[in-house]
Formats: structure tokens, C-alpha cells, sequence
């Protein structure tokens, strides 16, 4: 019975192969298969490497029962192989060959199994970590877009505070600007009041000081004309001195007119603003050239006593002017003794420009005009040109 | 023989024949099923695909198979046994290759996740790098 059993097996097997391996089977593995044209050894050896792969892919940890099935069939034929090659048998080397060939395409086809089965499991593994560091990048990714989205939100934060801040410094810089130009104005304002009370004043104490003025030349007149002969013309005020201060044909004064020129003197120290001229004049008496030079000295000696009565030399002039400019008719003793003169000329202050008025009324502390110096122009000389030629100059009345 | 004699022996004989029916028959269909159910399962798992060569394979073994008479019993157990070892490696060879072709997926999914978040962290970092220029302009 059994060796009928293994005689069916065996046929069983044999045909079972025949069939396994009927065709070219071409996995999609790549792996080489059996064919019914490979050798026993060379399905031998195709079995063993289907192992070693398994082996190599991990097959005892993914697909243990694949195998273990695979390395069982391949020990098995292995031993067939072994049997068939010790033993001289016909009979039993077909025998053993076919359950050689049997076991060792069982054992490749349990090594591809395993194979596959071990590839899919860590493939599986792989997708499973792959997942997981899919999962992580995408949370990465979430925080780097919610990092940025922030970061946008500051910025357009700072960009709106830096705008806001903008827009407070124009508006503090507007209101600076209009403190500013209100501040000025209202300095602009206190100063033109301060100018405008200032002119008041100045012209206040200019009135004042004009009036005073006039008072006391108006005084000073009154003086003047009790003791001398006073009147007044466009240029100034005149006084004149007869002849009888000086002896006939000379320019000393006499010694009782000192009192009279002290009085003068005192007075005219009161015009401290005024420019002085002494003027001498001759009648026709005697020739030009003496007659011009006793005007000018009699000229010189009364301005030279008014200043030892205390008139500033600066303010005073003297000039001669001959017998030329007769106030009457040389032809009588009473016209000539009216043309034998000399004559103080307080000069009228010169007529200011209307600027100058203008100045004159701000600058309240102005010092008052000083009375122009004999070399100015407007001052007469103090030694004129020579008049035209004159008749011999006159014997002076005593 | 008497009549009863022979309808036990009609009995018997039917019986014996039955049972040796049954006897031959069993191991075949339960092997059919098998091969059948290979199949069926390596079509599932998409052999047609990845495995077609071993897929068609075990067809024809199931096919060859069906059409053997009784007296081919053994040869017809052998081709069912073929196609299902065939459909076997068909179904495990074509399930691994879709394990294959999801890694694949999955790797490129990896490469578009490294991808988009080198890009966001390029983003975030350019966005971080405006906080620190000073502000130009209304």
C-alpha cells in the first residue's frame, strides 16, 4: 500500500510539476521561472537564490510561514537530490529527481511569496512612515504660513502706527507752525505797538523838547533884545552891534563893551543847537581891501569874546564882508554910521528831509543837532572871498 | 437470490457506486473552490494589472482542469493545485505592486509636503525679514 501511495504521489508529483512549469511564467517580479526546460540543478538553483532574496527581504520577520515553507521544501529537495546522487537506481534516481524538482519549484514558489509578501510589509512600513513625516511637513507647512500670516499682521501693523505717527507729527508740526506764526504775529504786533508808543513818545518828547525850545529861545530873544537891536529873518536870528564898540579904523573892542558881549555871550550859550556867525560890515569909507579886512577883524574879535563868555568855539564863526551889503546910504554920516555894523547871525536850524523828520521823531533819544562846523558848506566861511573891489574905507565914527 | 437478496444487492452496489461518487468527487470540488477563490481573490487584488501573465496562467490550469473526465482525476487535482499556487502569487504579487504604486504616491505626496513647506518657510521667513526694514513712504 504505501509504495502504491508512493508510486501515485509520485506520479502525482511529477505531473503536478509538469504542469506547474507547462508554461513560461514571467512574474512581475522580475524573478526568473522554472520551466519545464530548466535542469533539476538549475531549478535548484533558482530555488536557493528565491530563498537567499527572501532571506534578504526579511521574509522570518514579514511572512515567517511562507519561509519556513520555502526552506523546508528546499531542504527537501536538497535531500531528493542528495539521494538521487548516492543512489545508482534508475528507478529511484527519476524518482528522486522529480520529487527534486517538485520540492525545489515549491520552494521558489514559497521564497517569491514570501519575497512579495516581505516587500509589500515594509512597503507598508514605508507608507506608514512616510504618512507620518507627511503629516509633519504639513504641520510644518501650517506654522510657517501662520508664522508668515503674523509676521503680515505686524508689519502691516507697524506700517499702520508708523502711518498714524506720520500723520501726528504733521498735525503736531501744523500746530507748531501755527503757534508759531500766531506767536510771531502777536510779537510783530507788540513790537509795532511798542514802536507806534515808542514814535508817540519820542514825538511827545520832540513836541516837548520844541516847545521848551521855542520858550526859551523865545526867552532868550526877549533877553537879547533889551540889550541889543533883534530881529529876524529867513536865515536866522540878527543882532546887531553898532559900531561905537570899537575905535575909528580899528578891530579892538572898546573896554565898556565887555559887559554888553558878556550878556551876549550868556544868551547865546542858551542856542546850544544853533550855529553862530559873526558878520562885520564897513561903510564905503577907504579902500575895499582895508575895509574887508577890518570887517573880518572886528568880526574876529567879537567872536573870540563871546568865547571867553563861554560860546563853544565850534558852534561860532566869523567872516568880513567889507563895506559890500549896505543896510543904508553911504551918501549921508547917518547912513554910513548904519553900515558900520556887526551883526550875530543865529542861523535857523536847516530844514530836515521828511525822512529825517520821520527819524528824527523815533530816535527820541537822538542827541539834538550839533551846529555845523565853519568848513562845512552851508557854514559861511570864515574868511570870505574877497568882495569886489571898494572905494578907500571911511573913517569909523567913534 | 431471492428478491430481497437482489435489491440488497442493487442497495449495495448503488451505494458503493455513491459513495465512491462522492468519495472522487468531494476532493475536487473542494479543490475547484479553492482555485476558484484564488482566483477571485487575485482579481480582486487587481492581477489583471500587475500579474496578468500568472493570472492567465491559473485560468487555463482551472480551465484544463474542469474539462478532464473522472479518469483524469489526478491530473485534474495537479492543474487545481497549479492555478492555485499561480493565483496566489498573481494575488500577492499584484497586491504588492499596489502597496508599490502607494508608496510611490505617497513619496511624491512627501515630496509636494517638503516642497509647500520650504516654500511657506521661505514666505514666513521674508515676511519675518519686512519686520525689521524701516518704513518708507505714506
Amino acid at each position: 500500500m504505501n509504495r502504491r501511495g508512493d508510486r501515485e504521489r509520485h506520479g502525482a508529483n511529477a505531473r503536478l510539476l509538469a504542469g506547474l512549469t507547462a508554461g513560461v511564467l514571467v512574474a512581475a517580479a522580475g524573478c526568473v521561472v522554472p520551466t519545464t526546460l530548466s535542469s533539476t540543478p538549475a531549478l535548484l538553483d533558482q530555488a536557493e537564490r528565491a530563498v537567499q532574496r527572501a532571506q534578504a527581504d526579511e521574509a522570518i520577520r514579514y511572512a515567517p510561514d511562507e519561509f519556513l515553507n520555502a526552506k523546508t521544501a528546499l531542504e527537501k529537495a536538497t535531500t531528493a537530490r542528495s539521494e538521487e546522487e548516492r543512489n545508482s537506481n534508475f528507478d529511484f534516481k527519476q524518482r528522486r529527481d522529480q520529487t527534486t524538482r517538485l520540492a525545489a519549484y515549491q520552494a521558489w514558489h514559497d521564497a517569491e511569496l514570501a519575497s512579495t509578501k516581505a516587500r509589500a510589509a515594509k512597503e507598508q512600513e514605508m507608507i506608514a512612515a512616510l504618512r507620518t513625516e507627511i503629516s509633519q511637513l504639513e504641520a510644518d507647512t501650517q506654522r510657517y504660513q501662520a508664522e508668515a500670516e503674523a509676521a503680515k499682521q505686524e508689519r502691516a501693523r507697524q506700517i499702520a502706527e508708523a502711518g498714524q505717527a506720520q500723520a501726528m507729527a504733521k498735525a503736531e508740526s501744523e500746530t507748531a507752525a501755527k503757534e508759531r506764526a500766531l506767536r510771531e504775529k502777536a510779537q510783530a504786533e507788540l513790537r509795532a505797538a511798542m514802536e507806534t508808543a515808542e514814535k508817540e513818545r519820542a514825538l511827545q518828547r520832540t513836541q516837548e523838547l520844541e516847545r521848551a525850545k521855542q520858550e526859551l529861545e523865545a526867552k532868550l530873544t526877549g533877553a537879547m533884545k533889551e540889550i541889543a537891536q533883534v530881529r529876524e529873518e529867513k536865515r536866522g536870528l540878527i543882532i546887531g552891534l553898532s559900531d561905537i564898540l570899537f575905535d575909528f579904523g580899528k578891530a579892538t573892542l572898546l573896554p565898556g563893551t565887555q559887559s554888553k558881549l558878556a550878556q551876549l555871550g550868556k544868551i547865546l550859550s542858551g542856542y546850544a543847537d544853533r550855529r553862530i556867525v559873526i558878520e562885520g560890515y564897513t561903510d564905503n569909507v577907504g579902500s575895499d581891501a582895508f575895509n574887508l579886512q577890518l570887517s573880518e577883524a572886528r568880526a574876529e574879535s567879537v567872536r573870540n569874546a563871546l568865547i571867553e563868555q563861554g560860546v563853544s568855539p565850534d558852534m561860532i564863526s566869523a567872516v568880513g564882508y567889507g563895506k559890500s551889503k549896505p543896510v543904508a546910504s553911504n551918501d549921508t554920516p547917518h547912513g554910513r554910521q548904519q553900515n558900520r555894523r556887526v551883526e550875530i547871525v543865529v542861523m535857523n536850524p536847516p530844514p530836515a528831509p521828511p525822512e529825517a523828520q520821520s527819524s528824527s521823531a523815533t530816535t527820541a533819544t537822538a542827541p539834538p543837532p550839533t551846529p555845523a562846523s565853519p568848513a562845512t558848506p552851508q557854514a559861511p566861511p570864515a574868511a570870505m572871498p574877497a568882495p569886489p573891489p571898494t572905494p578907500p574905507p571911511a573913517t569909523t565914527a567913534p | 437470490m431471492s428478491a430481497f437478496a437482489s435489491r440488497l444487492v442493487i442497495r449495495a452496489s448503488l451505494g458503493t457506486g455513491l459513495f465512491a461518487l462522492i468519495g472522487c468527487a468531494a476532493p475536487l470540488l473542494h479543490e475547484i473552490s479553492q482555485a476558484q477563490n484564488a482566483i477571485n481573490t487575485a482579481q480582486e487584488a487587481r492581477a489583471e494589472q500587475y500579474a496578468s501573465d500568472l493570472l492567465v496562467e491559473a485560468k487555463s490550469s482551472l480551465d484544463e482542469a474542469m474539462v478532464l473526465g473522472g479518469g483524469q482525476r489526478q491530473e485534474a487535482r495537479e492543474l487545481l493545485l497549479r492555478a492555485q499556487l499561480q493565483a496566489d502569487l498573481a494575488a500577492a504579487l499584484a497586491k504588492e505592486r499596489a502597496i508599490a504604486e502607494q508608496l510611490q504616491a505617497a513619496r511624491d505626496q512627501r515630496d509636494a509636503a517638503k516642497s509647500a513647506a520650504a516654500s511657506a518657510q521661505l514666505a514666513a521667513r521674508a515676511a519675518k525679514a519686512e519686520l525689521g526694514k524701516p518704513i518708507t513712504g505714506p
